[in-house]
């Protein structure tokens, strides 16, 4: 009986002295373990996001369907690549939570399990770039269409422009026209809007709206240019001016969507980014400790 | 004693096993982790994926530069014969011109049909010791053929795909010859020398004294196009051209590296009895030149045009005075002249002068009242606070208020007894 208490005693004891090694070695297991999953998801991220999706990819129907198609690949990857992060933070935070290891040690996998959580909420930020994306580039041709449409009246209207002091009468002509192309081109964006959510489409509208304005008051321009009213063409000229600032090439406002949607997106990833390669270096200092 | 070895050994046993059991899932015999970095890997750059289109394009802008006439046709289609003659024409008029950049960047790109696209473009160069940043790019559209050695442009249908045709530029009239003065490059086609060499001058002299009206001015060679008629300037910037001026100053940008360009009516300035006029003008578009960068959307055009009136030589203000004593409308009248467009919009010879007598005699009175800087420092608070979501009206009020201590009502009421006590 003695002799048995005195072996567990001794077992006890030295399992106890035995437990800060066992635990390092755990926790080495884990961090093995979670370096893994990061690799996994360093790799799937590298796949799903390669940096064609951007208005340069707006010049062509061609790259619009190639960045389409990028995008819906995209997905299950970034989806994949969540979870290898989930278990990555799930492996450090387990590891943390041991009671005998060294204090840098702790300290270093909660740094890794915080890198991790914000790695997470990278991914949440890009997932949601890729969602407002995806619906851009789907719709991708109906937009271009828009787009070049857009353009081919807005030079419209600057010809008419040109043409208020030397043809007012033909400027004028121009500008009526104008003011009903681009009110039919506004309708069948609205439609667009309607049937697909794209809110870019609604952007679209928006200028097409202040263009046919300021093809209403070209016309009222033209017609004190023709009567010599100079005090009526400066008083038009003034309104058309503060209005002019509303009225957009298809570049500009897809620019402008653009900077409203995606930039604040791209924004907030790169932040998270600064903030997790800070904590990196500390881990890195910390585990210089480990001698 | 046989019982107690007997207990020892298993026991003993026990705790090797216990230990080994508790190690190897520890991975005892597994290496030590390295440091791994867990932020997201940062991607780099790679090289930039530019399209078959693109490189056409930037073949054709480079061949420009560096005077590569073989380069140039590789670009173009030789199926296209009309296109291919007038652009091999446009390279042989264009010899002379020092370009430091030449840019055509494709903005979209549409296939018409097998082996054939429409291109989108924007074109910009700069001249080599003259503003150094890219201008606002013109834009135009091209259609390009494939063939059997790649894309070659094949045909100019700005005028269809952009809804309005491309502004003419010199070249597109004859060949292109340059003169460079300390502060002008100007380009001319031959036949105007003279007027070319005299703008050359007439910059050169003027710079003196628009350095001592603006201070901290410095301008590179400032570019001057000397077109032969009004008709060919409504052909390069159509509805926009003044005819009673003779020349006018065009902003390339926003910026002060893209600055400004001076046009010259060629006619006009070679005439007889004008060369007063033409060393005032010139001194004006000059100083137009210097403040672009200096004003914003905001800025009053009266404040503009009355300083760049400044620079040149005080004018006597006859009609405007007429009309302020006898009490009638003064149309434009000077609170038209604060819109920034305000100057944009002259339906006649006597608009126009009325407009110019305003801006003349309220910067006078700005400068004799309110002190030399006082112009240049309305300037600058209406382009700080260019952005601001307010009308005209009340932005001019409360930059007048916070910079001379006076409002626009006040402003205007001091000016107009001003001119008719001093004019």
């Amino acid at each position: 009986m003695l002799v048995a208490t005195l072996s567990l005693a001794g077992i006890l004891a030295i399992s106890w002295l035995a437990l800060p090694m066992v635990q390092l070695k755990r926790a080495d297991f884990k961090l093995h373990a979670g370096n893994s999953h990061i690799s996994k998801a360093n790799s799937l991220m590298a796949s799903a996001i390669t940096g064609e999706a951007g208005p340069q990819s707006f010049t062509s129907r061609e790259s619009i369907n190639r960045t389409a198609e990028a995008l819906t690949q995209a997905q299950p990857l970034l989806a994949d690549a969540s979870r290898e992060i989930d278990g990555a933070a799930s492996q450090a935070r387990s590891a943390a939570d041991l009671s005998r290891l060294p204090p840098w040690y702790r300290d270093y996998l909660m740094k890794k399990a915080d890198t991790a959580a914000l790695r997470k909420q990278q991914l949440e930020a890009i997932t949601a770039a890729l969602i407002k994306l995806k619906k851009l580039f789907d719709a991708g041709e109906t937009v271009f269409t828009a787009m070049e449409e857009t353009d081919r009246q807005l030079g419209q209207l600057q010809a008419a422009m040109e043409k208020i002091q030397t043809s007012p009468d033909e400027a004028s002509a121009l500008f009526a026209q104008l003011e009903t192309s681009l009110k039919e081109t506004k309708a069948q964006l609205d439609e667009e809007y309607s049937r697909s959510g794209l809110d870019l489409f609604n952007y679209l509208s928006d200028s097409l709206k202040a263009g046919a304005g300021l093809a209403a008051l070209g016309g009222q321009l033209a017609e004190a240019a023709r009567a010599g009213d100079q005090a009526q063409a400066q008083q038009v000229a003034a309104e058309m001016e503060s209005r002019m600032l509303q009225f957009g090439t298809s570049a500009e406002v897809l620019d402008d969507w653009w900077e409203k949607e995606i930039i604040p997106l791209y924004d907030e990833y790169e932040g998270l980014q600064e903030r997790m390669e800070a904590l990196d270096a500390e881990a890195a200092a910390l585990y210089g400790r480990r001698g | 004693m046989p019982p107690r070895s007997r207990n020892a050994t298993p026991l003993l046993l026990l705790l090797l096993l216990l230990v080994l059991l508790a190690a190897i899932p520890a991975g005892c015999v597994a290496q030590t982790p390295a440091n791994m970095e867990w932020a997201t890997p940062t991607a780099a750059d790679g090289p930039g994926e530019s399209s078959e289109i693109q490189q056409v394009l930037d073949a054709y802008a480079q061949s420009l530069v560096d005077r590569n006439k073989d380069r140039f046709l590789s670009t173009l289609d030789p199926a296209s014969p009309d296109f291919y003659a007038y652009q091999l024409e446009l390279f042989s008029r264009l010899a002379a011109v020092p370009f430091s950049q030449y840019r055509v960047e494709l903005n979209s790109q549409t296939d018409t049909g097998p082996g054939t696209a429409r291109a989108k473009v924007s074109i910009a160069y700069t001249l080599t010791e003259s503003f150094p940043d890219l201008p606002d790019a013109e834009r135009a559209a091209f259609i390009l053929v494939k063939r059997d050695d790649g894309w070659k442009l094949s045909a100019d249908v700005t005028a269809e795909a952009m809804g309005r045709p491309r502004g003419a530029g010199l070249e597109d009239f004859g060949p292109v010859e340059v003169l460079t003065g300390k502060h002008a490059i100007v380009l001319f086609h031959p036949g105007n020398q003279a007027v070319a060499a005299s703008v050359r001058d007439n910059i050169d002299a003027a710079y003196p004294g628009l350095a001592a009206a603006v201070p901290e001015t410095s301008l590179p060679r400032v570019p001057v196009k000397v077109f032969d008629s009004p008709g060919q300037i409504n052909q390069a910037f159509p509805g926009q051209w003044q005819e009673w001026t003779g020349g006018a100053a065009r902003q390339l940008g926003d910026t002060e590296g893209q600055g400004g360009e001076i046009i010259i009516e060629a006619t006009q300035y070679g005439a007889a009895g004008y060369e007063d006029y033409n060393r005032k003008m010139v001194a004006h578009e000059l100083a137009h030149v210097a403040l672009f960068s200096r004003t914003g959307d905001r800025t009053p055009s009266f404040l503009v045009e009355g300083l760049a009136d400044f620079v040149a030589g005080e004018e006597p203000a006859a009609l405007l005075k007429d009309r302020l004593q006898r009490g009638q409308p003064v149309s434009p009248a000077l609170g038209d002249l604060y819109q920034p467009g305000g100057f944009g919009i002259l339906l006649s010879a006597e608009a126009a002068q009325l407009a110019y007598e305003q801006a003349d005699t309220a910067v006078a009175y700005l400068i004799r009242h309110y002190g030399n800087e006082s112009v240049l420092s309305l300037i600058r608070e209406f382009k700080r606070r260019q952005d601001e979501e307010i009308d005209q009206r009340q932005l001019v009020d409360e930059v007048f208020r916070s910079v001379l201590g006076a409002g626009w009502d006040e402003f205007e009421q001091q000016w107009r007894q001003w001119v008719v006590e001093n004019y």
